[in-house]
Protein backbone atom coordinates (compact mmCIF):
# COMPACT_ATOMS: atom_id res chain seq x y z
CA UNK A 1 0.00 0.00 0.00
CA UNK A 2 1.17 3.45 -0.76
CA UNK A 3 3.28 5.49 1.62
CA UNK A 4 1.85 8.75 2.84
CA UNK A 5 3.82 11.95 2.66
CA UNK A 6 5.61 13.82 -0.07
CA UNK A 7 8.32 12.50 -2.30
CA UNK A 8 9.84 13.27 -5.64
CA UNK A 9 7.64 10.59 -7.17
CA UNK A 10 4.49 12.48 -6.06
CA UNK A 11 5.27 15.00 -8.72
CA UNK A 12 5.74 12.53 -11.49
CA UNK A 13 3.15 12.73 -14.13
CA UNK A 14 0.97 9.64 -14.57
CA UNK A 15 1.84 9.58 -18.25
CA UNK A 16 5.53 9.35 -17.51
CA UNK A 17 5.04 6.72 -14.82
CA UNK A 18 3.04 4.52 -17.16
CA UNK A 19 5.46 4.92 -20.05
CA UNK A 20 8.37 4.15 -17.77
CA UNK A 21 6.68 1.08 -16.28
CA UNK A 22 5.59 -0.32 -19.62
CA UNK A 23 9.07 0.22 -21.03
CA UNK A 24 10.55 -1.67 -18.09
CA UNK A 25 8.13 -4.57 -18.51
CA UNK A 26 8.69 -4.88 -22.25
CA UNK A 27 12.47 -4.52 -22.00
CA UNK A 28 13.94 -7.94 -22.86
CA UNK A 29 16.98 -7.15 -20.73
CA UNK A 30 14.80 -6.46 -17.72
CA UNK A 31 16.47 -3.11 -17.20
CA UNK A 32 14.54 -0.92 -14.76
CA UNK A 33 16.49 2.22 -13.93
CA UNK A 34 14.64 4.42 -11.51
CA UNK A 35 12.52 1.64 -9.99
CA UNK A 36 13.51 2.53 -6.45
CA UNK A 37 12.45 6.14 -6.96
CA UNK A 38 9.00 5.17 -8.24
CA UNK A 39 8.04 1.80 -6.74
CA UNK A 40 8.00 0.56 -3.18
CA UNK A 41 9.69 -2.60 -1.97
CA UNK A 42 8.17 -5.03 0.50
CA UNK A 43 9.64 -6.83 3.49
CA UNK A 44 10.59 -9.68 1.17
CA UNK A 45 11.28 -8.07 -2.20
CA UNK A 46 12.99 -4.94 -3.48
CA UNK A 47 11.23 -2.56 -5.88
CA UNK A 48 13.18 -4.04 -8.78
CA UNK A 49 12.27 -7.59 -7.78
CA UNK A 50 8.60 -6.68 -7.52
CA UNK A 51 8.70 -5.10 -10.94
CA UNK A 52 10.23 -8.35 -12.16
CA UNK A 53 6.97 -10.16 -11.26
CA UNK A 54 5.23 -8.12 -13.97
CA UNK A 55 8.06 -8.65 -16.43
CA UNK A 56 7.90 -12.44 -15.98
CA UNK A 57 4.10 -12.40 -16.05
CA UNK A 58 4.12 -10.52 -19.36
CA UNK A 59 6.54 -12.97 -20.96
CA UNK A 60 4.73 -16.07 -19.67
CA UNK A 61 1.30 -14.83 -20.71
CA UNK A 62 2.34 -13.92 -24.23
CA UNK A 63 4.41 -17.06 -24.67
CA UNK A 64 1.50 -19.18 -23.50
CA UNK A 65 -0.77 -17.48 -26.02
CA UNK A 66 1.68 -18.13 -28.82
CA UNK A 67 1.93 -21.79 -27.81
CA UNK A 68 -1.84 -21.99 -28.14
CA UNK A 69 -1.86 -20.28 -31.53
CA UNK A 70 1.18 -22.08 -32.94
CA UNK A 71 1.44 -25.51 -31.29
CA UNK A 72 3.02 -27.10 -34.36
CA UNK A 73 5.64 -24.39 -34.80
CA UNK A 74 6.49 -24.75 -31.12
CA UNK A 75 6.85 -28.50 -31.62
CA UNK A 76 9.07 -28.01 -34.67
CA UNK A 77 11.39 -25.44 -33.11
CA UNK A 78 11.47 -26.74 -29.56
CA UNK A 79 10.57 -24.54 -26.58
CA UNK A 80 13.76 -22.48 -26.35
CA UNK A 81 14.02 -21.53 -30.00
CA UNK A 82 10.27 -20.94 -30.18
CA UNK A 83 10.55 -18.51 -27.27
CA UNK A 84 13.35 -16.64 -29.06
CA UNK A 85 11.20 -16.32 -32.19
CA UNK A 86 8.21 -15.10 -30.18
CA UNK A 87 10.07 -12.40 -28.27
CA UNK A 88 12.03 -11.29 -31.30
CA UNK A 89 8.64 -10.71 -32.94
CA UNK A 90 7.09 -9.05 -29.90
CA UNK A 91 10.12 -6.79 -29.60
CA UNK A 92 9.39 -5.52 -33.10
CA UNK A 93 5.60 -5.69 -32.89
CA UNK A 94 4.26 -5.52 -29.32
CA UNK A 95 0.59 -6.42 -29.09
CA UNK A 96 -1.88 -3.72 -30.02
CA UNK A 97 -4.83 -6.06 -29.96
CA UNK A 98 -7.62 -6.27 -27.39
CA UNK A 99 -7.50 -10.03 -27.47
CA UNK A 100 -4.71 -12.55 -27.28
CA UNK A 101 -6.13 -14.37 -30.33
CA UNK A 102 -4.79 -11.64 -32.58
CA UNK A 103 -1.40 -11.19 -30.98
CA UNK A 104 0.35 -12.95 -33.91
CA UNK A 105 -1.27 -10.86 -36.65
CA UNK A 106 2.10 -9.70 -38.04
CA UNK A 107 4.15 -12.73 -37.11
CA UNK A 108 4.46 -14.10 -40.66
CA UNK A 109 5.33 -10.65 -42.03
CA UNK A 110 8.02 -10.37 -39.39
CA UNK A 111 9.46 -13.77 -40.27
CA UNK A 112 9.53 -12.80 -43.95
CA UNK A 113 11.19 -9.47 -43.20
CA UNK A 114 13.85 -10.93 -40.95
CA UNK A 115 14.74 -14.25 -42.63
CA UNK A 116 18.53 -14.15 -42.99
CA UNK A 117 18.43 -15.22 -46.67
CA UNK A 118 15.78 -12.69 -47.72
CA UNK A 119 18.07 -11.03 -50.25
CA UNK A 120 18.83 -14.25 -52.11
CA UNK A 121 16.79 -15.48 -55.07
CA UNK A 122 13.91 -17.78 -54.07
CA UNK A 123 15.67 -20.89 -55.38
CA UNK A 124 18.77 -20.19 -53.27
CA UNK A 125 16.91 -19.78 -49.98
CA UNK A 126 17.06 -22.19 -47.09
CA UNK A 127 14.30 -24.79 -47.07
CA UNK A 128 14.04 -24.94 -43.29
CA UNK A 129 13.19 -21.24 -43.17
CA UNK A 130 10.48 -21.80 -45.77
CA UNK A 131 9.12 -24.56 -43.56
CA UNK A 132 8.98 -22.28 -40.50
CA UNK A 133 7.19 -19.57 -42.48
CA UNK A 134 4.75 -22.02 -44.09
CA UNK A 135 3.91 -23.46 -40.70
CA UNK A 136 3.42 -20.05 -39.07
CA UNK A 137 1.24 -18.93 -41.98
CA UNK A 138 -0.90 -22.05 -41.97
CA UNK A 139 -1.47 -21.88 -38.21
CA UNK A 140 -2.40 -18.21 -38.45
CA UNK A 141 -4.89 -18.91 -41.25
CA UNK A 142 -6.32 -21.86 -39.32
CA UNK A 143 -7.21 -19.58 -36.38
CA UNK A 144 -8.52 -16.83 -38.70
CA UNK A 145 -10.91 -19.30 -40.30
CA UNK A 146 -11.88 -20.84 -36.95
CA UNK A 147 -12.64 -17.51 -35.27
CA UNK A 148 -13.63 -15.35 -38.22
CA UNK A 149 -16.90 -14.83 -40.04
CA UNK A 150 -18.25 -18.08 -41.45
CA UNK A 151 -21.20 -19.02 -43.60
CA UNK A 152 -23.16 -21.00 -41.02
CA UNK A 153 -25.91 -18.41 -40.79
CA UNK A 154 -26.05 -17.40 -44.43
CA UNK A 155 -27.22 -18.98 -47.65
CA UNK A 156 -24.62 -20.61 -49.87
CA UNK A 157 -24.91 -21.63 -53.50
CA UNK A 158 -26.21 -25.19 -53.67
CA UNK A 159 -26.00 -27.89 -56.34
CA UNK A 160 -29.62 -27.34 -57.31
CA UNK A 161 -28.58 -23.87 -58.51
CA UNK A 162 -26.22 -25.35 -61.10
CA UNK A 163 -27.07 -27.26 -64.30
CA UNK A 164 -25.40 -30.63 -64.82
CA UNK A 165 -23.66 -29.28 -67.92
CA UNK A 166 -22.61 -25.65 -68.34
CA UNK A 167 -24.23 -23.61 -71.08
CA UNK A 168 -22.88 -20.38 -72.53
CA UNK A 169 -24.72 -18.21 -70.03
CA UNK A 170 -23.27 -20.16 -67.14
CA UNK A 171 -19.75 -19.92 -68.46
CA UNK A 172 -19.94 -16.14 -68.10
CA UNK A 173 -21.12 -16.17 -64.52
CA UNK A 174 -18.89 -15.30 -61.59
CA UNK A 175 -19.10 -16.49 -58.02
CA UNK A 176 -18.42 -14.91 -54.65
CA UNK A 177 -16.62 -17.08 -52.10
CA UNK A 178 -17.74 -17.47 -48.50
CA UNK A 179 -15.75 -15.18 -46.18
CA UNK A 180 -14.06 -18.11 -44.43
CA UNK A 181 -12.45 -19.52 -47.59
CA UNK A 182 -8.65 -19.26 -47.80
CA UNK A 183 -6.26 -20.51 -50.47
CA UNK A 184 -2.70 -21.24 -49.51
CA UNK A 185 0.12 -22.70 -51.62
CA UNK A 186 2.73 -23.99 -49.20
CA UNK A 187 6.17 -25.36 -49.99
CA UNK A 188 5.75 -28.15 -47.44
CA UNK A 189 2.67 -30.25 -46.54
CA UNK A 190 2.46 -28.45 -43.21
CA UNK A 191 -1.27 -29.14 -42.82
CA UNK A 192 -0.50 -32.80 -42.08
CA UNK A 193 2.14 -31.83 -39.54
CA UNK A 194 -0.25 -29.45 -37.80
CA UNK A 195 -2.99 -32.07 -37.69
CA UNK A 196 -0.61 -34.64 -36.19
CA UNK A 197 0.56 -32.21 -33.51
CA UNK A 198 -2.98 -31.16 -32.65
CA UNK A 199 -4.03 -34.81 -32.31
CA UNK A 200 -0.97 -35.70 -30.22
CA UNK A 201 0.46 -38.10 -32.79
CA UNK A 202 4.16 -38.76 -33.43
CA UNK A 203 5.43 -36.27 -35.95
CA UNK A 204 8.22 -36.27 -38.49
CA UNK A 205 9.59 -33.08 -40.02
CA UNK A 206 7.85 -32.79 -43.40
CA UNK A 207 9.83 -32.99 -46.61
CA UNK A 208 9.51 -30.24 -49.18
CA UNK A 209 6.57 -30.70 -51.53
CA UNK A 210 4.58 -27.89 -53.15
CA UNK A 211 1.14 -28.21 -51.59
CA UNK A 212 -1.92 -26.29 -52.79
CA UNK A 213 -4.49 -26.04 -50.01
CA UNK A 214 -8.00 -24.75 -49.53
CA UNK A 215 -9.06 -23.95 -45.98
CA UNK A 216 -12.69 -23.39 -45.11
CA UNK A 217 -15.19 -23.97 -42.32
CA UNK A 218 -18.26 -26.15 -42.09
CA UNK A 219 -20.54 -26.10 -39.05
CA UNK A 220 -17.82 -24.19 -37.12
CA UNK A 221 -15.18 -26.85 -37.85
CA UNK A 222 -12.13 -25.91 -39.98
CA UNK A 223 -11.81 -28.13 -43.05
CA UNK A 224 -8.49 -28.34 -44.91
CA UNK A 225 -8.19 -30.00 -48.31
CA UNK A 226 -5.26 -30.53 -50.62
CA UNK A 227 -5.94 -29.68 -54.27
CA UNK A 228 -4.29 -30.57 -57.54
CA UNK A 229 -2.30 -27.56 -58.81
CA UNK A 230 -4.62 -26.96 -61.78
CA UNK A 231 -7.64 -27.13 -59.52
CA UNK A 232 -5.99 -24.70 -57.12
CA UNK A 233 -5.44 -22.10 -59.83
CA UNK A 234 -8.98 -22.59 -61.14
CA UNK A 235 -10.38 -21.96 -57.69
CA UNK A 236 -7.95 -19.07 -57.20
CA UNK A 237 -9.23 -17.43 -60.39
CA UNK A 238 -12.89 -17.97 -59.42
CA UNK A 239 -12.34 -16.58 -55.94
CA UNK A 240 -10.74 -13.52 -57.51
CA UNK A 241 -13.79 -12.79 -59.59
CA UNK A 242 -12.97 -14.40 -62.93
CA UNK A 243 -15.83 -15.95 -64.89
CA UNK A 244 -16.10 -19.71 -65.15
CA UNK A 245 -15.05 -19.41 -68.79
CA UNK A 246 -11.83 -17.45 -68.22
CA UNK A 247 -10.92 -19.37 -65.07
CA UNK A 248 -11.19 -22.59 -67.05
CA UNK A 249 -7.92 -21.84 -68.85
CA UNK A 250 -6.30 -23.97 -66.16
CA UNK A 251 -8.39 -27.09 -66.84
CA UNK A 252 -10.77 -28.02 -69.62
CA UNK A 253 -14.32 -26.87 -69.13
CA UNK A 254 -15.97 -30.27 -68.44
CA UNK A 255 -13.34 -31.07 -65.79
CA UNK A 256 -13.61 -27.56 -64.35
CA UNK A 257 -17.39 -27.91 -64.14
CA UNK A 258 -17.03 -31.17 -62.17
CA UNK A 259 -14.65 -29.41 -59.76
CA UNK A 260 -16.99 -26.43 -59.46
CA UNK A 261 -19.93 -28.66 -58.61
CA UNK A 262 -17.86 -30.31 -55.89
CA UNK A 263 -16.86 -26.94 -54.42
CA UNK A 264 -20.47 -25.77 -54.53
CA UNK A 265 -21.50 -28.95 -52.71
CA UNK A 266 -18.89 -28.10 -50.05
CA UNK A 267 -20.35 -24.64 -49.57
CA UNK A 268 -17.45 -22.58 -50.96
CA UNK A 269 -19.62 -19.93 -52.61
CA UNK A 270 -22.18 -17.57 -51.27
CA UNK A 271 -23.41 -15.84 -54.42
CA UNK A 272 -23.83 -16.50 -58.13
CA UNK A 273 -23.42 -13.39 -60.20
CA UNK A 274 -24.85 -13.69 -63.69
CA UNK A 275 -23.83 -10.14 -64.58
CA UNK A 276 -20.17 -10.32 -65.65
CA UNK A 277 -19.65 -6.58 -65.15
CA UNK A 278 -20.73 -6.69 -61.54
CA UNK A 279 -18.92 -9.96 -61.04
CA UNK A 280 -15.46 -8.61 -61.61
CA UNK A 281 -14.83 -7.44 -58.06
CA UNK A 282 -12.54 -9.25 -55.66
CA UNK A 283 -14.38 -10.81 -52.75
CA UNK A 284 -13.65 -9.62 -49.26
CA UNK A 285 -11.88 -12.05 -46.98
CA UNK A 286 -10.26 -14.37 -49.50
CA UNK A 287 -6.56 -14.21 -48.69
CA UNK A 288 -4.31 -16.20 -50.93
CA UNK A 289 -0.69 -17.12 -51.07
CA UNK A 290 1.49 -18.81 -53.61
CA UNK A 291 4.95 -20.39 -53.49
CA UNK A 292 6.41 -17.30 -55.09
CA UNK A 293 5.33 -15.00 -52.30
CA UNK A 294 7.97 -13.86 -49.82
CA UNK B 1 -32.67 -14.63 -24.17
CA UNK B 2 -33.35 -15.72 -20.64
CA UNK B 3 -33.46 -12.79 -18.34
CA UNK B 4 -32.89 -13.19 -14.63
CA UNK B 5 -36.02 -13.64 -12.60
CA UNK B 6 -36.88 -12.49 -9.10
CA UNK B 7 -36.47 -9.15 -7.40
CA UNK B 8 -34.29 -6.43 -8.90
CA UNK B 9 -32.49 -3.98 -6.64
CA UNK B 10 -31.97 -0.69 -8.51
CA UNK B 11 -28.43 -0.40 -7.19
CA UNK B 12 -27.42 -4.02 -7.13
CA UNK B 13 -29.36 -5.46 -10.03
CA UNK B 14 -31.20 -8.78 -10.09
CA UNK B 15 -30.89 -11.27 -7.28
CA UNK B 16 -28.60 -14.06 -8.44
CA UNK B 17 -26.52 -16.29 -6.25
CA UNK B 18 -23.56 -18.26 -7.52
CA UNK B 19 -21.99 -18.40 -10.94
CA UNK B 20 -18.97 -19.79 -12.69
CA UNK B 21 -16.45 -18.27 -15.05
CA UNK B 22 -17.22 -19.73 -18.48
CA UNK B 23 -14.12 -21.38 -19.92
CA UNK B 24 -13.68 -22.85 -23.38
CA UNK B 25 -12.91 -26.48 -22.33
CA UNK B 26 -16.27 -26.63 -20.55
CA UNK B 27 -18.43 -25.46 -23.45
CA UNK B 28 -19.23 -28.93 -24.73
CA UNK B 29 -20.14 -30.21 -21.24
CA UNK B 30 -22.40 -27.24 -20.64
CA UNK B 31 -24.19 -27.69 -23.96
CA UNK B 32 -24.74 -31.38 -23.24
CA UNK B 33 -25.79 -31.16 -19.58
CA UNK B 34 -27.08 -27.61 -18.98
CA UNK B 35 -25.73 -27.79 -15.40
CA UNK B 36 -27.38 -26.14 -12.42
CA UNK B 37 -25.56 -22.84 -11.97
CA UNK B 38 -27.27 -19.50 -11.49
CA UNK B 39 -25.32 -17.67 -14.17
CA UNK B 40 -22.07 -17.59 -16.14
CA UNK B 41 -19.45 -14.88 -16.28
CA UNK B 42 -17.51 -14.51 -19.51
CA UNK B 43 -14.20 -12.84 -20.26
CA UNK B 44 -15.55 -10.28 -22.72
CA UNK B 45 -12.48 -10.25 -24.96
CA UNK B 46 -12.68 -14.02 -25.48
CA UNK B 47 -15.99 -13.57 -27.28
CA UNK B 48 -16.35 -10.02 -28.57
CA UNK B 49 -14.20 -10.53 -31.69
CA UNK B 50 -15.05 -14.18 -32.34
CA UNK B 51 -17.49 -15.18 -35.06
CA UNK B 52 -16.67 -18.85 -34.62
CA UNK B 53 -17.81 -21.75 -32.48
CA UNK B 54 -17.22 -20.07 -29.15
CA UNK B 55 -19.46 -17.12 -30.03
CA UNK B 56 -22.08 -19.45 -31.48
CA UNK B 57 -22.17 -21.52 -28.28
CA UNK B 58 -22.28 -18.39 -26.14
CA UNK B 59 -25.49 -17.46 -27.94
CA UNK B 60 -27.01 -20.80 -26.91
CA UNK B 61 -25.76 -20.52 -23.35
CA UNK B 62 -27.14 -16.99 -23.06
CA UNK B 63 -30.58 -18.38 -23.90
CA UNK B 64 -30.40 -20.61 -20.81
CA UNK B 65 -28.43 -18.57 -18.26
CA UNK B 66 -27.91 -14.92 -17.34
CA UNK B 67 -24.51 -13.68 -18.52
CA UNK B 68 -22.12 -11.38 -16.67
CA UNK B 69 -19.41 -9.75 -18.77
CA UNK B 70 -15.96 -9.30 -17.29
CA UNK B 71 -13.35 -7.48 -19.34
CA UNK B 72 -9.58 -7.27 -19.19
CA UNK B 73 -8.75 -4.61 -21.80
CA UNK B 74 -10.79 -1.53 -20.89
CA UNK B 75 -7.66 0.00 -19.35
CA UNK B 76 -9.63 2.57 -17.38
CA UNK B 77 -6.47 3.86 -15.69
CA UNK B 78 -4.42 4.29 -18.85
CA UNK B 79 -3.28 7.70 -19.99
CA UNK B 80 -3.99 6.69 -23.60
CA UNK B 81 -7.29 8.01 -24.99
CA UNK B 82 -10.30 5.77 -24.39
CA UNK B 83 -10.80 3.34 -27.26
CA UNK B 84 -14.35 3.86 -28.46
CA UNK B 85 -14.10 1.12 -31.05
CA UNK B 86 -13.40 -1.29 -28.23
CA UNK B 87 -16.22 0.16 -26.16
CA UNK B 88 -18.60 -0.23 -29.10
CA UNK B 89 -17.72 -3.92 -29.27
CA UNK B 90 -18.32 -4.24 -25.53
CA UNK B 91 -21.71 -2.61 -25.91
CA UNK B 92 -22.59 -4.79 -28.88
CA UNK B 93 -21.73 -7.97 -26.99
CA UNK B 94 -23.54 -6.74 -23.87
CA UNK B 95 -26.67 -6.13 -25.92
CA UNK B 96 -26.29 -9.47 -27.69
CA UNK B 97 -26.15 -11.55 -24.52
CA UNK B 98 -28.34 -9.25 -22.37
CA UNK B 99 -25.45 -8.87 -19.94
CA UNK B 100 -26.48 -8.39 -16.31
CA UNK B 101 -23.32 -6.40 -15.50
CA UNK B 102 -20.34 -5.20 -17.51
CA UNK B 103 -17.21 -5.19 -15.39
CA UNK B 104 -13.48 -4.66 -15.75
CA UNK B 105 -10.57 -3.82 -13.45
CA UNK B 106 -9.17 -0.73 -11.77
CA UNK B 107 -5.94 -0.87 -13.72
CA UNK B 108 -4.25 0.02 -16.97
CA UNK B 109 -3.08 -2.49 -19.56
CA UNK B 110 -0.80 -0.39 -21.73
CA UNK B 111 0.04 2.99 -23.24
CA UNK B 112 1.13 4.27 -26.66
CA UNK B 113 -1.35 1.87 -28.27
CA UNK B 114 0.32 -1.21 -26.80
CA UNK B 115 -1.53 -3.85 -24.83
CA UNK B 116 0.64 -5.76 -22.35
CA UNK B 117 -2.35 -8.01 -21.60
CA UNK B 118 -1.63 -7.52 -17.91
CA UNK B 119 -3.60 -5.68 -15.25
CA UNK B 120 -1.08 -3.06 -14.20
CA UNK B 121 -1.43 -1.00 -11.01
CA UNK B 122 -2.00 2.72 -10.77
CA UNK B 123 -0.60 5.03 -8.11
CA UNK B 124 -3.29 5.94 -5.58
CA UNK B 125 -3.05 9.71 -5.84
CA UNK B 126 -5.45 12.60 -6.27
CA UNK B 127 -4.27 12.97 -9.86
CA UNK B 128 -4.99 9.30 -10.62
CA UNK B 129 -8.38 9.56 -8.96
CA UNK B 130 -9.36 12.57 -11.06
CA UNK B 131 -8.14 10.82 -14.20
CA UNK B 132 -9.97 7.55 -13.52
CA UNK B 133 -13.25 9.15 -12.42
CA UNK B 134 -13.35 11.33 -15.54
CA UNK B 135 -12.95 8.24 -17.72
CA UNK B 136 -15.49 6.16 -15.78
CA UNK B 137 -18.13 8.83 -16.37
CA UNK B 138 -17.44 8.77 -20.11
CA UNK B 139 -17.56 4.97 -20.27
CA UNK B 140 -20.81 4.81 -18.31
CA UNK B 141 -22.39 7.35 -20.60
CA UNK B 142 -21.22 5.48 -23.68
CA UNK B 143 -22.32 2.06 -22.42
CA UNK B 144 -25.50 3.56 -20.98
CA UNK B 145 -25.13 1.44 -17.85
CA UNK B 146 -23.16 1.55 -14.62
CA UNK B 147 -19.62 0.28 -14.94
CA UNK B 148 -18.52 -2.31 -12.41
CA UNK B 149 -14.84 -2.20 -11.44
CA UNK B 150 -12.83 -4.88 -9.68
CA UNK B 151 -9.99 -4.40 -7.24
CA UNK B 152 -7.03 -6.04 -9.00
CA UNK B 153 -4.20 -8.03 -7.50
CA UNK B 154 -1.05 -5.92 -7.35
CA UNK B 155 2.57 -6.76 -6.79
CA UNK B 156 4.07 -3.27 -6.54
CA UNK B 157 3.09 -0.10 -4.75
CA UNK B 158 4.07 3.43 -5.72
CA UNK B 159 6.24 5.75 -3.66
CA UNK B 160 3.95 8.59 -4.72
CA UNK B 161 0.68 7.03 -3.51
CA UNK B 162 -1.14 9.15 -0.97
CA UNK B 163 -4.32 7.09 -0.54
CA UNK B 164 -4.93 3.52 0.47
CA UNK B 165 -6.54 1.27 -2.12
CA UNK B 166 -9.83 1.18 -0.19
CA UNK B 167 -9.85 4.96 0.16
CA UNK B 168 -9.29 5.27 -3.57
CA UNK B 169 -12.11 2.83 -4.38
CA UNK B 170 -14.51 4.54 -1.99
CA UNK B 171 -13.90 7.99 -3.44
CA UNK B 172 -14.05 6.62 -6.98
CA UNK B 173 -17.48 5.15 -6.30
CA UNK B 174 -18.71 8.32 -4.59
CA UNK B 175 -17.59 10.45 -7.53
CA UNK B 176 -18.99 8.31 -10.34
CA UNK B 177 -21.75 6.07 -9.04
CA UNK B 178 -19.95 3.11 -10.51
CA UNK B 179 -20.29 -0.25 -8.78
CA UNK B 180 -17.68 -2.48 -7.23
CA UNK B 181 -16.77 -6.06 -7.95
CA UNK B 182 -15.07 -7.17 -4.77
CA UNK B 183 -12.52 -9.86 -5.56
CA UNK B 184 -11.98 -11.36 -2.14
CA UNK B 185 -8.99 -13.40 -3.27
CA UNK B 186 -7.35 -10.28 -4.70
CA UNK B 187 -7.80 -8.48 -1.38
CA UNK B 188 -6.07 -11.31 0.41
CA UNK B 189 -3.25 -11.61 -2.15
CA UNK B 190 -2.58 -7.88 -2.14
CA UNK B 191 -2.77 -7.74 1.66
CA UNK B 192 0.13 -10.16 1.88
CA UNK B 193 2.08 -8.53 -0.94
CA UNK B 194 1.67 -5.05 0.55
CA UNK B 195 1.39 -5.92 4.23
CA UNK B 196 -2.00 -4.42 5.03
CA UNK B 197 -4.94 -5.81 6.98
CA UNK B 198 -7.46 -7.45 4.63
CA UNK B 199 -10.21 -7.19 7.24
CA UNK B 200 -9.74 -3.43 7.49
CA UNK B 201 -9.88 -3.27 3.68
CA UNK B 202 -13.16 -5.19 3.47
CA UNK B 203 -14.72 -3.28 6.38
CA UNK B 204 -13.79 0.07 4.87
CA UNK B 205 -15.43 -0.35 1.46
CA UNK B 206 -18.78 1.24 0.52
CA UNK B 207 -20.72 -2.02 0.91
CA UNK B 208 -23.92 -0.89 -0.77
CA UNK B 209 -22.05 -0.33 -4.00
CA UNK B 210 -20.60 -3.85 -4.10
CA UNK B 211 -22.72 -5.71 -6.64
CA UNK B 212 -20.66 -8.80 -7.20
CA UNK B 213 -17.83 -10.82 -5.65
CA UNK B 214 -15.08 -13.01 -7.05
CA UNK B 215 -13.44 -16.06 -5.55
CA UNK B 216 -10.36 -17.86 -6.86
CA UNK B 217 -7.30 -19.83 -5.88
CA UNK B 218 -3.81 -18.39 -5.46
CA UNK B 219 -0.23 -19.60 -5.09
CA UNK B 220 2.11 -18.65 -2.26
CA UNK B 221 5.66 -18.54 -3.63
CA UNK B 222 7.24 -17.58 -0.31
CA UNK B 223 8.25 -14.01 -1.04
CA UNK B 224 4.79 -13.05 -2.30
CA UNK B 225 1.47 -14.51 -3.42
CA UNK B 226 0.47 -14.82 -7.06
CA UNK B 227 -3.14 -14.66 -8.23
CA UNK B 228 -2.97 -17.85 -10.30
CA UNK B 229 -6.61 -19.00 -10.52
CA UNK B 230 -5.30 -22.55 -10.72
CA UNK B 231 -6.69 -24.29 -7.65
CA UNK B 232 -9.33 -24.32 -4.94
CA UNK B 233 -10.11 -21.24 -2.87
CA UNK B 234 -7.82 -20.99 0.18
CA UNK B 235 -9.34 -21.23 3.67
CA UNK B 236 -8.19 -17.69 4.55
CA UNK B 237 -10.07 -16.39 1.49
CA UNK B 238 -13.20 -18.32 2.46
CA UNK B 239 -13.10 -16.65 5.87
CA UNK B 240 -12.72 -13.24 4.27
CA UNK B 241 -15.63 -14.07 1.97
CA UNK B 242 -17.76 -14.94 5.01
CA UNK B 243 -17.00 -11.49 6.46
CA UNK B 244 -17.65 -9.78 3.12
CA UNK B 245 -20.99 -11.58 2.82
CA UNK B 246 -21.93 -10.38 6.29
CA UNK B 247 -21.05 -6.77 5.47
CA UNK B 248 -22.25 -6.62 1.87
CA UNK B 249 -25.27 -8.90 2.00
CA UNK B 250 -26.38 -11.23 -0.77
CA UNK B 251 -24.72 -10.40 -4.09
CA UNK B 252 -23.74 -12.74 -6.92
CA UNK B 253 -20.45 -14.53 -6.44
CA UNK B 254 -18.33 -16.04 -9.20
CA UNK B 255 -15.69 -18.73 -8.91
CA UNK B 256 -12.83 -18.02 -11.32
CA UNK B 257 -10.63 -20.93 -12.36
CA UNK B 258 -8.34 -20.56 -15.38
CA UNK B 259 -5.30 -22.83 -15.21
CA UNK B 260 -5.26 -26.55 -14.41
CA UNK B 261 -8.98 -26.42 -15.00
CA UNK B 262 -10.93 -29.22 -13.26
CA UNK B 263 -14.00 -30.95 -14.65
CA UNK B 264 -17.18 -28.91 -14.54
CA UNK B 265 -18.72 -31.02 -11.72
CA UNK B 266 -15.61 -30.38 -9.60
CA UNK B 267 -16.01 -26.69 -10.29
CA UNK B 268 -19.64 -26.89 -9.21
CA UNK B 269 -18.61 -28.58 -5.97
CA UNK B 270 -16.25 -25.69 -5.20
CA UNK B 271 -19.06 -23.22 -5.91
CA UNK B 272 -21.19 -25.21 -3.50
CA UNK B 273 -18.80 -24.31 -0.67
CA UNK B 274 -19.49 -20.64 -1.35
CA UNK B 275 -23.15 -21.18 -0.57
CA UNK B 276 -22.26 -22.32 2.94
CA UNK B 277 -19.91 -19.43 3.69
CA UNK B 278 -22.33 -16.88 2.25
CA UNK B 279 -25.19 -18.29 4.34
CA UNK B 280 -23.02 -18.03 7.46
CA UNK B 281 -22.17 -14.45 6.59
CA UNK B 282 -25.75 -13.44 5.89
CA UNK B 283 -26.87 -15.00 9.19
CA UNK B 284 -24.43 -12.68 11.00
CA UNK B 285 -25.96 -9.51 9.54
Amino acid sequence: MGMRGGSVADELDLVLVQRWMQGAILDPCGASPGARQILTGSGQLSAVERLGIYLRGYRLRLLDSFRGLHPALCQLLGPDLFEQFVFDYLGAYPSRSHTLFDVDNRFVDHLLQTRPDRNLPAEAREGWIDLIIDLAQFERIFVEVLEGVGAEDSDTVCLADLPREPDDAWLDTTLVAVPCLRLLYTRFPVHRYVEDVRKGRDVAVPLARATPLVVSRCDYVVVVSELEPDAYWLLYALVHGESVRTASRFVDIPQGWILLRDWVRRGFFTTINRDPVRGSHQPVGAVTASPTQG
Amino acid sequence: MKRPTGSIDQTRGPHLDFGVGLRFPHLRYIKEHWPAVDFFEIISENFMESRGYRRHVLGSIAEHYPIFMHGVSLSIGSTDPLDFEYLARVRQLADGVCAVWVSDHLCWTGVAGINTHDLLPIPFTEASLAHVTRRIRIVQEFLDRPLVLENPTTYVGFVGSTLTEWEFLTRMVEATGCRLLLDVNNVYVSSVNHDFDPVEYVRSLPHKQVVQMHLAGHTDVGTHIVDTHDGPVADCVWELYRLASELVGPVPAVLEWDDRLPSFPELQAEVGKARGYAADGHAGR
